[in-house]
C-alpha cells in the first residue's frame, strides 16, 4: 500500500525519524497541491485509488492525516519497544542505568501528544544521562529534550551554524514541552 | 596495567593535553553530525593522551574492543576553562583527576568541585560538543599514517609530561 499525501502542511521537512528511508511511503509534492490524502492499493493486479475525502485536510482539526500519523506513531512505538526488550550495550559497558518504565512512558506520553500536530522526531535514542533524548530538527536548529529516569525534564536548542546554545531550560510537565516543541517547529 | 605505578594529581595534567572518551553510535549514519548530545556524558572518564591513543579508548574496562563505537576528545584546557567558554560556570567547576584502573593506566575522571544541576550539565555537555576533536567516527579506522601522528603525539605529551616531572622533582630538592 503506498499512501500519497498532497499537501504540504505535514511536518515531513523537519527530518524522518531514525531512518533514511521511509518504507511503503511516498511524498509526491506537486506544483499544485490537492487537499486530500489518497491511499494507491496496488495488491495483486486491481489498482484502486480510494479517494479518502473524510481526510480533507483542516487545519483546525488535530488529526486529519490518520494514515500518516497511526505510520510513524507505530514506528516510534516500535523503537521504543526495542529499547525496553534490548538494554543499551554502551549504557552497560560504562555502567549507566537504562531509561527506565517512567521515562519510556512520558518518552510515549511526548510522542502521542506531538503526534496529534503531525510533528515526530527526529531521533529517539537513550541517553548517557539516563533516560531518553529526543531530538527534533527546524532550520539549522536542534532541540535536544532530555526526559531523565528521576522524571525530570529538560530541553536545550543548539543552533548548528553557529555552534551556540540559544535556549536551555527545565521544564515542569510534558504538556508545556509539548508547547514548547510545537512552538519551535512553528518558528 | 597500573601495576603499582604512581598516580598523578591534577598538577602534571597539562592544559594542551588531550582527554579522550567513548561515545556510543546509537542511529548514527556516515555524514551525520557526530556525537549527538545525548550521547555526551557530564559525568565522564577519560583516557589521558600522555598515556593513550584514541584508538585504545576503544577498548572497554572489560578489555573488550568496540569498534562500533566512536571516540572524542578534548583538550584539558577545554574543562578546566568551561567558565571563560560559558559563563554559567562558576571559576573552578571542574578538573580532572587521573584515576589508573587495573586494566586503563591512561584512565582520568571529570572532577565536579562544585554542585552542577541538570541544566548546567545540559550546558557543559553542549560546550563539549561544540569543542570536541573527533579521531574515531563508529565503524572507522585510523588510517596508518594518523595512528602515527596518534603515537607520536602520545609521546611529544609524555616527552613534555617528563619533562615536568623533572623540573617539579628539581624544584623540591
Amino acid at each position: 500500500m503506498n499512501g500519497v499525501l498532497a499537501d504540504q502542511g505535514i511536518n515531513y521537512d523537519k527530518g524522518i525519524f531514525y531512518s533514511p528511508t521511509i518504507e511503503y511511503v511516498d511524498l509526491q509534492l506537486t506544483s499544485s497541491p490537492v487537499k486530500y490524502l489518497w491511499i494507491d492499493q496496488d495488491e495483486g493486479t486491481d489498482q484502486t485509488k480510494c479517494d479518502l475525502t473524510s481526510q480533507e485536510m483542516d487545519t483546525t482539526k488535530s488529526s486529519y492525516d490518520a494514515v500518516v500519523k497511526k505510520f510513524f506513531v507505530e514506528k516510534i512505538t516500535k523503537k521504543i519497544q526495542y529499547l525496553q526488550s534490548h538494554p543499551d550495550q554502551f549504557l552497560i559497558d560504562e555502567k549507566i542505568n537504562q531509561p527506565n518504565e517512567l521515562s519510556f512512558n512520558y518518552t510515549f506520553q511526548t510522542i502521542n501528544k506531538l503526534a496529534d500536530w503531525n510533528i515526530f522526531p527526529d531521533k529517539l535514542i537513550p541517553s548517557v544521562e539516563e533516560g531518553i533524548c529526543l531530538n527534533f530538527k527546524n532550520k539549522g536548529k536542534v532541540l535536544y529534550f532530555e526526559i531523565y529516569n528521576s522524571g525530570d525534564l529538560g530541553y536545550i536548542i543548539e543552533d548548528t551554524y553557529l555552534h551556540q546554545t540559544t535556549e536551555n531550560e527545565d521544564v515542569p510537565s510534558i504538556d508545556d514541552m509539548v508547547t514548547k516543541i510545537k512552538d519551535f517547529i512553528a518558528v | 596495567m597500573q601495576k603499582g605505578r604512581k598516580v598523578y594529581s591534577p598538577h602534571f595534567i597539562l592544559s594542551f593535553n588531550y582527554m579522550f572518551a567513548r561515545c556510543p553510535r546509537n542511529d548514527w549514519e556516515s555524514g551525520e553530525d557526530y556525537p549527538n548530545f545525548g550521547q555526551i556524558r557530564s559525568d565522564q572518564s577519560f583516557n589521558w593522551s600522555v598515556f593513550s591513543i584514541p584508538l585504545w579508548t576503544r577498548f572497554t574496562d572489560a578489555q573488550e574492543y568496540r569498534d562500533g563505537y566512536g571516540v572524542i576528545g578534548y583538550k584539558v584546557k577545554t574543562i578546566r576553562e568551561t567558565h571563560i567558554i560559558n559563563p554559567v560556570f562558576e571559576n573552578d567547576t571542574f578538573n580532572i583527576l587521573h584515576k589508573p584502573l587495573l586494566n586503563n593506566y591512561s584512565h582520568c575522571e571529570l572532577a565536579q568541585l562544585k554542585e552542577v544541576t541538570k541544566k548546567q550539565k545540559r550546558d557543559l555537555r553542549m560546550t563539549f560538543k561544540h569543542k570536541c576533536i573527533r579521531p574515531l567516527y563508529p565503524l572507522k579506522d585510523r588510517s596508518k599514517t594518523q595512528l602515527m601522528f596518534d603515537y607520536s603525539r602520545m609521546y611529544l605529551h609524555r616527552f613534555v609530561f617528563w619533562i615536568r616531572i623533572a623540573l617539579s622533582t628539581t624544584t623540591q630538592e
